[in-house]
């Protein structure tokens, strides 16, 4: 945009200041820049001068017509979603989608639960047991048993208090494991507190836990 | 000749009436629709130029504005909030009339011209008015969107560059340039009708 094109603007929209007006005023002395103005005027006049169209008288009330009932918030149209009867349309593609879904779904409920589940529907209660051990000066104790098959590198008890006072606890079902505590890898301790003892075979006692079988339907009842 | 131009007179009440409309009250819209209906209607017609859809489309951007009023935060007007809605709707059919063959006119095919209010006007004066304007439609509608809707709004909706730059997202000097450049264009159309400057 030249500046006699932004003074044009200015000067057709009443914007000019009297400076601009006087730099305009002087641009007029070429003959190009009285014709452009002329026809920017008329243009804007023939613009300025065309009239709007009548409207139909119902317009306002085709608007209104056109509304929803009341506005609602918008948990209120959820809700009212939830409870208003819907038409459901469907096709062949949707029909025989619906059909798998319903056809997996059994066999998808099996595999997370289990057959037992399935089957009995009995649910054996775990009990949490926890296992504690003073070692001072010991700087991992493991515990070991038939629940992880021995493994001294499984299951480790944990020093909280800083003092040798090692502990931790383990989700146990129902049955009466042996099982021991194994210092620093390479020290294998009987729990002293324990609630029963039985030989290893090996000139060793294992301690022994008991945990008793319970029933969540029972539980319930 | 058009007595109202403009986004109007800032209305102090607007608020409120958005706030019953929010609450539900639907008569208190009416009170914005009849303050704008005829400014929307008016700026769908230049940007479209087809009457009958004109008045289709903008009772559409009045039920978009009301369905979308907790969206209006009263940053701008609600007027140029409303005819922002009106543009894009215009902007959506536009673009899709490249598809279809959009009709140019009113029912009939041709430009809708308003009769004349003036009734001292003279038969041969509203014939050529008549034409004047039927070109000027015809010219308007060959312009760029872009061109097109900083004209209509400049100079027709009377609106000024503050007002044409914040509804088209566009700074004041680039809705001046867009002006002039339309206009421009508008001219060089409008003498190919026929139309010689000292003749409009």
């Amino acid at each position: 945009m030249t500046r006699f094109e932004e003074l044009l603007e200015g000067h057709l929209a009443g914007e000019l200041g009297p400076e601009e007006e006087r730099e305009f005023t002087a641009l007029l002395a070429q003959e190009g820049n009285r014709r452009t103005l002329t026809a920017h005027q008329t243009t804007a006049v023939l613009l300025q001068g065309v009239g709007r169209l009548p409207l139909s008288p119902s317009f306002t009330e085709e608007v209104l017509a056109s509304l929803p009932e009341k506005r609602s918030p918008r948990w209120a149209t959820v809700w009212r979603s939830l409870w208003v009867p819907q038409t459901l349309r469907w096709n062949l593609a949707s029909a025989l989608a619906l059909s798998l879904v319903l056809a997996a779904t059994p066999l998808v409920w099996r595999a997370f639960t289990g057959p037992s589940a399935i089957l009995t529907g009995r649910h054996p209660a775990v009990t949490v047991i926890r296992f504690t051990l003073h070692a001072p000066g010991a700087e991992r104790v493991s515990l070991v048993g038939d629940f992880n098959g021995w493994r001294i590198d499984e299951t480790f008890l944990a020093d909280t208090t800083g003092h040798g006072y090692f502990s931790g606890a383990l989700p146990l079902k129902p049955g009466r494991y042996a099982y021991m505590f194994v210092i620093d890898g390479t020290r294998w301790v009987t729990d002293p507190g324990a609630e029963g003892h039985r030989d290893d075979g090996f000139g060793n006692r294992n301690a022994v836990v008991t945990i008793a079988e319970t029933d969540q339907e029972n539980d319930n009842t | 000749m058009p007595t109202e131009r403009g986004l109007g007179p800032d209305h102090a009440d607007e608020n409120g009436i958005i706030a019953q409309c929010l609450a539900g009250d639907r008569k208190a819209y009416a009170v914005l629709v009849e303050r704008y209906k005829s400014l929307v209607h008016d700026l769908v017609y230049r940007m479209i130029g087809d009457a009958v859809r004109a008045e289709d489309i903008a009772q559409e951007a009045f039920v978009k504005a009301y369905l979308s009023l907790r969206d209006f935060r009263g940053e701008s007007r609600f007027s140029t909030w409303l005819c922002r809605i009106a543009m894009n709707r215009c902007k959506d059919v536009l673009r899709r009339a490249r598809r279809e063959v959009l009709m140019p006119g009113g029912p009939d095919g041709q430009p809708a011209v308003p009769d004349s209010v003036d009734e001292a006007e003279t038969p041969a004066a509203t014939l050529e008015r008549r034409e004047r304007e039927e070109a000027l439609h015809r010219a308007l509608a060959q312009l760029p969107v872009k061109y097109r809707e900083a004209v209509v709004l400049r100079h027709i909706e009377g609106m000024d560059f503050e007002e044409v730059g914040r509804l088209l997202g566009i700074a004041a000097g680039a809705a001046k340039v867009r002006t002039f450049r339309g206009r421009e264009m508008l001219r060089r159309l409008l003498e190919r009708e026929g139309f010689r400057d000292d003749a409009i």
